[in-house]
């Protein structure tokens, strides 16, 4: 079988194909192995293998082509909780080897637990290949799944990060993302917000250098009553890196009382970047409130003479606002030990530049 | 305590759907064919350039795609659609006396004479596939302003002109339906505004369909050159019938360095209208092209004016509303390509939906490598009436340089139950409470319209929200 083309993150509502913002393309290799990532499972989580997805049929970020990439993996790792449990999940995932590979793993949160799952996705920085990684979920009832993921990929690596799943009654999911390093990387995150009251809330930062690429696809799908979603982007593109940011709100009849928001908020630091922005409202109920907002450009001109009439040099005032932007989602994640390796990570690369 | 529901009622349109037998006429058979085409040409008495022009659209025609990311056309039969139908009588006039009675009889109905007595430069009356009316008067024409039908600007001292503008900004191959509309246009207007002349009152053109099962194909375009100043107002509409029709038009316009050009429509095409319609705008350095749209009719609409901002420090505004009643999917909003250095775009737009009409608002921002120093502001919100409606936002916006300041914001909501409550308390009925809360929303569009206009405006607005009531 020879490497296949697979379209994703397809708008749930295209527009003019001349944009050439209604999908990506991305090259899959013929041949996979089953990546399993290593991890830590705290007290309170149970972990099987399973030879067949059992949450298959959960639509994901991805769209209809995502099972082509993902059918090789022969071993889906299950994690369910059984109570309210706060301790993380750790799952590390290192694409050092260059090995083509995919994984999947599934969350389950029965009614009334929580869970905490951190995937840190890293390599050499002169790490290859390709990699893809589906996360899908299934939260019942009151109960809440915090999903935070790192990455730290290298300079060949192509990445796909499928996640997908679905919030029952006053069910709750956040995704905290960083992504900071991957020369091309693809993200597809589908939420069926089909409870009551059920919620989701997005933050993720991301800084692109390089001639890196960041395709994202963010989906809530409202059909449960007084639902909620909030979901926000920010970040950084430098050198001649391109970015595309596809955040939809889909408010379906039935989702009386359902409010929705989404907010990107892009630095741009070089001439030759490219920022595609596309932020859908896709509404068939009435009773709702959605807003989406989007801010892209250079730092506004008035903060720029304030810091600078305060000594600092512009170069710097570019690197701080651009930290602040991933700092202010890392301040996020409700674990020490991730906050401290992604600030080492960041001292670390600001080292490297500045020797 | 439960939410009462709206109920609104189809609108009244018995001020534009009223309709006259087709007599003494002109027509070519239904369908498209090069015959069908060479027909058109040779009544049009087309130079040889045009008749190989419009067989070529023809031909990039039968090539093209039907658009597959917007409103379903498929209730459109090109087999069943007559392209070109005129009436036999004199062509067109400069005096309303002269007019066939029954023509003329329908543009007073519209109130078009009126209105180019009270306050407009100069009109032009479109009747199915012909301009059957062109004046403009005498103290506008003696400041070297040209307003005339594009056929006579053919044969005439702008020939050259118009060869070197016609369809230039929007080419065939551009999309199917700009194609189409190359194969077999007819009528429309050709406005020539010398440097330095400003136009201190509008020009109007007012399309009339009146055929049944027949399209209108008519070409705007409109030179301003450097230093001019415009306000050119569009209005159309047509009768209902069963059977679909189509517009498919072209506006191009040429808008000069330091130059400025409004271009309002008010549109009103009756609910089995395709409304195809192209709009494009290219601006010089220091210009600024205003577009003022407001979309009543048409069963499905595809319409986005495009501003291309060519020229350094050039500048486009986009104000629009869409009022999407029983039966209609308006699909509308407008593109900005920024390529000149400090260019700057405000988009500012309302939708309305209600009784299972569909309203998107799809946009592109687009700026170029080259666009530096460029601003852009969207501003979109939609009001949903009822829970069968929908309501859509689509904008894209595609930056390639970092020297941009781009600014982009939506909502999508209903009306407040507080507000009604308020309104009603200070002795409103809730259907002039609901109406005066939506004629409000819309009061981006209605105060940047002459008054005629915007009263008409607002009129139509009252019309469709008539039967609100909790």
């Amino acid at each position: 079988m020879s490497e296949q083309t697979l379209t994703i993150n397809n708008l749930p509502a295209p527009t003019w194909n001349w944009l050439r913002m209604n999908d990506a393309t991305v090259r899959v290799p013929a041949e996979k192995l089953t990546y399993i990532a290593g991890d830590e499972v705290p007290a309170g989580i149970s972990k099987a293998v399973l030879d067949a997805p059992e949450l298959r049929e959960v639509v994901s970020g991805f769209g209809p082509q995502a099972a082509s990439v993902f059918d090789e993996v022969s071993e889906v790792v299950s994690y369910t909780t059984a109570g309210e449990v706060t301790d993380p999940i750790r799952l590390d995932y290192d694409f050092s080897e260059g090995a083509n590979s995919v994984n999947a793993i599934e969350l389950h949160a029965p009614e009334g637990c929580s869970m905490l799952v951190i995937q840190n996705f890293h390599s050499e920085k002169n790490g290859f290949g390709f990699a893809g990684v589906s996360t899908k979920y299934d939260i019942a009832k009151n109960a809440k799944i915090t999903l935070v993921q790192v990455q730290t990929l290298g300079d060949d690596l192509t990445f796909c990060n499928d996640i997908g799943g679905r919030c029952d009654e006053e069910g709750s999911f956040q995704l905290i993302q960083l992504v900071l390093a991957g020369k091309e990387t693809y993200i597809g995150s589908n939420t069926a917000l089909a409870g009551k009251r059920s919620d989701l809330q997005i933050n993720m930062a991301y800084i692109v250098e390089g001639n890196h690429v960041l395709d994202m696809n963010y989906v809530a799908d409202h059909t449960g009553k007084k639902t909620h979603c909030d979901i926000q982007a920010a970040g950084v593109l430098r050198n001649e890196a391109k970015k595309v940011f596809r955040g939809t709100i889909d408010f379906k009849r039935g989702c009386a009382g359902a409010t929705g928001s989404e907010i990107e908020d892009v630095l741009l630091m070089d001439e030759d970047v490219i920022n595609q922005t596309i932020p859908l409202i896709l509404c068939s109920e009435e009773d709702v409130e959605g807003t989406h907002g989007a801010t892209i450009g250079k730092l506004n001109e008035d903060l720029l003479f304030y810091l600078e009439s305060r000594g600092l040099a512009l170069r710097d005032i570019y690197e701080m606002m651009a930290r602040a932007r991933v700092d202010a989602v890392c301040n996020l994640i409700p674990d020490e030990a991730t906050r401290e390796w992604v600030m080492n990570y960041l001292g670390k690369e600001k080292e490297e530049e500045e020797s | 305590m439960s939410k009462e529901k709206t109920q609104v009622e189809d609108i009244d349109r018995s001020l534009y759907d009223f309709r006259y037998e087709e007599k003494d006429v002109f027509k070519v058979e239904e369908g498209l064919t090069p015959d069908i085409v060479r027909q058109i040409s040779k009544d049009r008495n087309d130079p040889d350039w045009m008749l190989e022009f419009r067989l070529k659209a023809l031909e990039i025609y039968n090539q093209m795609e039907v658009p597959e990311w917007g409103p379903s056309i498929e209730g459109l039969n090109m087999d069943n659609i007559v392209t070109y139908i005129r009436p036999k009588a004199e062509r067109m006039q400069k005096d309303w006396n002269d007019v066939p009675t029954d023509i003329k009889d329908t543009f007073e109905r519209l109130g078009i004479p009126q209105a180019e007595r009270a306050s407009l430069a100069g009109v032009g009356a479109q009747y199915d596939s012909e301009l059957v009316y062109h004046n403009v008067k005498d103290e506008v024409a003696a400041q070297g302003v040209i307003y005339t039908d594009v056929e006579s600007a053919l044969h005439g001292e702008y020939a050259d002109m118009i060869k070197e503008h016609f369809m230039k900004l929007v080419p065939p191959t551009d999309h199917k339906f700009a194609a189409l509309h190359g194969a077999v246009w007819s009528g429309g207007s050709f406005v020539y505004v010398p440097p330095g002349v400003k136009v201190e009152i509008p020009l109007q053109s007012y399309f009339r369909l009146n055929a049944a099962g027949a399209g209108q194909f008519e070409h705007t375009l409109i030179i301003v050159d450097e230093g001019a100043d415009l306000h050119f107002i569009e209005g159309c509409s047509a009768p209902k019938y069963n059977v679909a029709n189509l517009h498919a038009g072209c506006v191009e316009l040429f808008v000069g360095k330091n130059a400025k050009l409004r271009y309002s429509t008010i549109e009103n095409w009756s609910k089995n209208m395709y409304n195809l319609n192209t709009k494009r705008a290219r601006v010089e350095e220091g210009g600024k092209i205003e577009w003022v749209s407001g979309s009543f009719g048409s069963h499905v609409s595809y319409l986005y004016p495009m501003s291309v901002l060519q020229g350094d420090n050039s500048r486009c505004e986009f104000t629009g509303v869409t009022f999407a009643g029983h039966g209609q999917n308006l699909d509308t909003g407008t593109k900005v390509v920024h390529v000149g250095k400090n260019t700057s775009s405000y988009i500012n737009t309302r939708s309305i939906s209600k009784s299972d009409g569909i309203s998107t608002f799809r946009s592109a921002v687009v700026v170029g490598k080259n666009a530096k120093g460029s601003k852009s502001a969207v501003s979109c919100e939609s009001l949903m009436l009822d829970d069968i409606s929908r309501s859509d936002t689509i904008p894209a916006m595609d930056i390639r340089t970092d020297d941009v300041d781009i600014g982009h914001e939506a909502k999508i909501g209903r009306i407040s139950d507080d507000v009604v409550f308020y309104l009603m308390s200070r002795g409103m009925s809730e259907e002039d409470a609901r109406a005066l809360i939506v004629s409000g929303f819309a009061d981006n569009v209605s105060k940047e319209l002459p008054l005629e206009y915007a009263v008409e405006m607002n009129n139509l607005i009252r019309l469709e929200m008539k039967g609100s009531i909790g």
